[in-house]
């Protein structure tokens, strides 16, 4: 099964870092990435540079209401996504935990679906 | 008469594992019971005619088997993806060699009911409906909440299982005591339940303490681990006290004051022995302390027989394993056993003065019980009245009102 992990973490708190210890963390991270593509669980995955460039829109009533800014806020922003392909549940959220962030920030791991979840319910 | 008799006794005392067996199997909790009650309806038009077979256990995981594949072709008209998947059970003929794998199933269905994404209430719940065979009404009944609630945390943690890749399995060693933990922890949350109703009127509700205990004997049977049998020797332990621990009034009687003739000598039996077997293990954790504090207890046939000495070195030892402001607070009354009041109370003031048993009223409580024996009652008296502000519970309000009327009529002598 396919699993994202929504990495969460507290900018300011990164920043605030030595910096050091925040060179230690990236390669620890690339470390681990490479093995987790060695294992052939890394699908994909990408950095996300600080939440305040991020933009965020509904379209209501014809309209388009733009508002700088993430959909939620709060002090722990997303700050990488990792695509996993993983076993099981357990696998999934074994090789999340072994990402670096996740000491500082947290991590949540979701399964991913090709079908519309809406689609399913009712279907018996 | 005799078959379906046969039957109903088969039903009581294998559903359970033809369950466990039918989901490992089908991978999916609602199309296992649809099938586990599909091949019992057969063995009931069955059996009567051509005789019970050589393994009936085998013949209902097999007969459910089938049934599942039936509901799915009937399903596939509407959904093709369903053809694929009936096609792909009915090809597994080959059938493993089930009482080998039997006591498994039932495991693994254990820890994935107990599976640590999944939130505590429908892990409780879920355990109670699908290992315990309780329907959502008795579950429902058992905790006070309404039959809806239950039901929406039946679905949707079994939604989580199927959706979400929650596995079907044993968890390997090196995250075994872990997992067991969250298992632990769901048959001691059942077990208290029943043993120390969080709300309502009656003291006690004797039915999910037993849900517990058969849970309990069961997972230690199946999984011999230490603290397995740690839990259930605690749990072996305390019910012992039951009968003494109510008077005829349903009013609670603290354990100084119990009639220990009425405790329960064959569970207490039990519960040592288990209790000596987690210990000598070494691997023992705070379940096998705590039952080892109760085991202390239960030993001495006086309430001044109690080794104290005894019971504060082993709540040191648990207050290093699992380090809480409870354990401490229980601690604090021990050392005022061994050592005199003043002791337990300064030590009841430093944790208090921490500020984390702020709205825990037993902590209210036992200062107030200390106070009263060092003669200081007004701060008795104000203890008393902290520990109802915080006391929900009916019964135990009573027995701290009555603590405070005497209290008065103490005070009145001197």
């Amino acid at each position: 099964m396919d699993y994202i992990c929504l990495v969460y973490v507290d900018e300011n708190r990164l920043a605030s870092l030595p910096r050091g210890e925040r060179d230690t963390l990236l390669a620890r991270t690339c470390d681990y990435r490479r093995d987790l593509l060695a294992e052939q669980h890394y699908q994909w995955g990408r950095w996300l540079p600080s939440a305040r460039l991020a933009t965020t829109l509904r379209r209501r009533d014809g309209g388009l209401r733009l508002r700088d800014g993430a959909a939620i806020r709060g002090e722990e922003q997303l700050g990488l996504v990792v695509l996993l392909r993983a076993r099981d549940l357990d696998q999934a959220l074994t090789l999340a935990a072994g990402l670096p962030l996740v000491e500082l920030g947290c991590v949540e791991v979701r399964p991913l679906s090709e079908q519309a979840p809406w689609v399913r319910q009712g279907d018996t | 008469m005799q078959t379906s008799r046969h039957i109903e006794a088969l039903y009581r005392d294998e559903s359970r594992r033809v369950l466990a067996t039918l989901i490992r199997l089908l991978g999916d909790f609602d199309l296992a019971e649809e099938a586990l009650q599909d091949a019992f309806t057969a063995a009931v038009t069955q059996w009567p005619k051509d005789g019970i077979p050589d393994n009936p256990r085998a013949w209902l995981v097999s007969a459910g088997r089938f049934k599942a594949i039936d509901r799915l072709r009937r399903r596939a008209r509407f959904d093709a993806s369903l053809e694929e998947l009936a096609l792909r059970f009915e090809q597994a003929t080959e059938m493993p060699d089930l009482d080998l794998s039997v006591e498994d199933d039932r495991l693994r269905l254990i820890f994935t009911c107990c599976h640590p994404a999944l939130s505590e209430q429908a892990r409780v719940a879920l355990t109670l409906r699908e290992v315990c065979d309780l329907t959502t009404e008795e579950i429902a009944s058992a905790f006070l909440i309404p039959v809806p609630t239950v039901a929406q945390r039946i679905v949707r943690a079994k939604a989580k299982i199927r959706d979400a890749g929650i596995p079907y399995r044993v968890p390997e060693k090196s995250e075994l005591a872990e997992r067991l933990g969250s298992v632990l922890q769901v048959v001691y949350l059942v077990f208290n339940e029943g043993y120390f109703p969080s709300s309502g009127e009656a003291l006690t509700r004797t039915d999910l303490s037993g849900e517990a205990l058969r849970l309990g004997r069961l997972l230690f049977s199946l999984l011999p681990e230490p603290e397995a049998g740690g839990l259930l020797a605690l749990m072996l332990l305390t019910e012992a006290r039951r009968a003494a621990r109510t008077d005829a009034a349903g009013d609670p009687v603290l354990l100084d004051d119990q009639d220990r003739s009425l405790w329960d000598r064959t569970l207490i039996a039990e519960g040592e022995s288990l209790v000596e077997r987690s210990l000598r293990s070494r691997r023992f954790g705070p379940y096998s302390l705590q039952a080892a504090i109760a085991a202390v207890h239960a030993e001495a046939q006086r309430p001044e027989d109690t080794d104290w000495e005894q019971i504060v070195g082993l709540y040191d030892v648990l207050l290093r394993a699992a380090p809480s402001p409870v354990i401490a607070l229980n601690r604090a009354v021990a050392v005022a056993m061994r050592d005199g009041p003043q002791a337990g109370l300064a030590l009841i003031g430093d944790l208090l003065a921490e500020g984390e048993l702020d709205n825990y009223y037993l902590a209210q409580a036992a200062r107030a019980d200390l106070c009263r024996r060092l003669g200081r009652l007004e701060e008795a008296r104000d203890a008393y009245r902290a520990a109802l502000a915080l006391c929900q519970q009916g019964v135990q309000r009573d027995f701290l009102q009555k603590r405070l009327a005497a209290l008065d009529v103490e005070r009145g002598h001197a």
